[in-house]
């Protein structure tokens, strides 16, 4: 399995259907507020990632839904999407508690 | 289908298949929510910004260089695109490598070697500075090209910027800038080369570092034949790598072509105009004779690679990579 650290896009992602399963631009919004408005996910940004992450099989096609003649697909997480995104979770968590202990140290 | 949808349906079809198939659908049902649609005036008078065809454009390059969800041939072009990159920049390594040593020796910095006595006229300025600074930067890209390091697209650009910036602000004759245009090749590559997993004992690289480095002989005691100087030319010896390059693959039987084939071929015809731009030199006597020799193989290595590569490129189907 891949180690390296998700980017920030990735890891949003990810997040944002830990849930329940969402299309592009439920996916959008989610991570919008997931990320306090700081990321906004461009719509090519989104399915590049997507792409990339059904390609690893770590998000796969949940449903396809028919909207005012359009198709609107609904992605959902995989076991192996949610084991990245607990990885990078436990990451990010080991990170900030070392640099909190770090920053109770007061220098003399 | 209203016109706003007809333009994002348009702009999707920048996106090569398979993905095209695969996402225009859902990308421009997910382009109309997020441009609320719902409004008829925008439905109808709308158009994709510029940042939405930027970010199309990008998606669409990508996946023409092999990001997931390309197709078979777009992963060989990635490839072709990751191999001048890699040989180029490590090519390009070399000679910085170089460089750099003369710059330390010139100036006394090299341990168990003398300084040669130069007096006043070893000169340095903020252009030396520059060029010190890109060579370092040039081998720190090489090896991050051969790791597949995603820093290497920034790093390519600031290569590229600090080659060029330079150049073409000092640059006394036009056709000097031709040489520029070689190495910007290997480099624009690198800056577009798809992220990947390191080159897996990349040894037929050796010969590229192990060539420049005949250039070394020329700061032996004793001047070498005037015919050879030609050879320590890095433009001429990359042309000539190219050549013996292009001979091995296209006398190799029994493995998978293209990627390879292309990849010297591009990089055989990159070297062309940096040689174009030492045809006026005539002396030392037969240097001009050994460029325009190199000049002549160099562009029938990319003739004939180049036809090898592209027939194995074309013959591979469009689909999913990953399938």
């Amino acid at each position: 399995m891949d180690v390296r650290p998700l980017t920030e896009p990735t890891f949003f992602v990810l997040a944002a259907l830990a849930d329940q399963p969402r299309h592009g631009y439920g996916v959008i919004g989610e991570v919008q507020g997931l990320s306090g408005g700081r990321v906004t996910l461009r719509v090519g940004t989104l399915y590049g990632v997507l792409d990339r992450l059904v390609a690893e099989g770590q998000v796969a096609l949940d449903r396809e839904e028919v909207h005012a003649g359009r198709l609107r697909r609904y992605f959902r997480l995989t076991d192996a999407g949610r084991l990245a995104l607990e990885t990078e979770v436990a990451r990010q968590e080991a990170n900030a508690r070392a640099a909190r202990a770090r920053l109770a140290v007061r220098p003399a | 289908m209203s016109p706003l949808e007809e333009r994002y349906r348009r702009l999707l079809a920048w996106l090569p298949e398979p993905a095209r198939s695969r996402w225009a659908d859902d990308m421009t049902e997910t382009y109309l929510q997020v441009e609320t649609a719902d409004d008829p005036e925008y439905a109808e008078f709308g158009s994709p910004s510029l940042t939405d065809r930027l970010d199309v454009a990008r998606l669409a390059l990508s996946l023409r260089l092999g990001a997931p969800g390309a197709s078979v041939r777009a992963v060989a072009t990635g490839q072709t695109v990751r191999l001048v990159a890699v040989a180029g920049t490590v090519a390009l390594a070399s000679q910085a490598l170089l460089g750099l040593f003369s710059t330390a020796w010139l100036h006394g910095r090299l341990p168990f070697i003398d300084a040669p006595d130069l007096g006043d006229r070893l000169l340095w300025g903020p252009a030396n500075a520059v060029h010190t600074v890109v060579s370092a930067l040039t081998v720190v890209l090489a090896v991050c090209a051969v790791r597949g390091l995603a820093a290497t697209r920034p790093l390519a650009v600031v290569v590229l910027i600090g080659q060029l910036v330079p150049a073409v602000v000092s640059v006394i004759r036009p056709l000097e800038l031709l040489f520029q245009l070689t190495i910007a090749v290997p480099l624009v590559a690198a800056a577009l080369m798809p992220p990947g997993r390191p080159m897996h004992r990349p040894l037929w690289l050796v010969p590229i570092p192990l060539v420049a480095s005949v250039s070394l002989a020329a700061l032996g005691p004793g001047e070498p034949p005037e015919w050879t100087w030609g050879l320590f030319d890095p433009v001429v010896q990359w042309a000539l790598l190219t050549v013996v390059a292009g001979a091995v693959l296209l006398l190799r039987r029994g493995r998978a072509r293209g990627p390879a084939e292309l990849a010297v071929a591009v990089l055989a015809l990159a070297t062309v105009p940096a040689l174009a731009s030492r045809w006026p030199y005539d002396t030392p006597p037969g240097y001009a004779t050994v460029v325009v020799l190199a000049t002549l193989a160099a562009a029938a290595t990319a003739v004939a690679t180049g036809a090898v590569g592209l027939r194995a490129l074309r013959a591979l189907p469009v689909v999913p990579a990953d399938h």
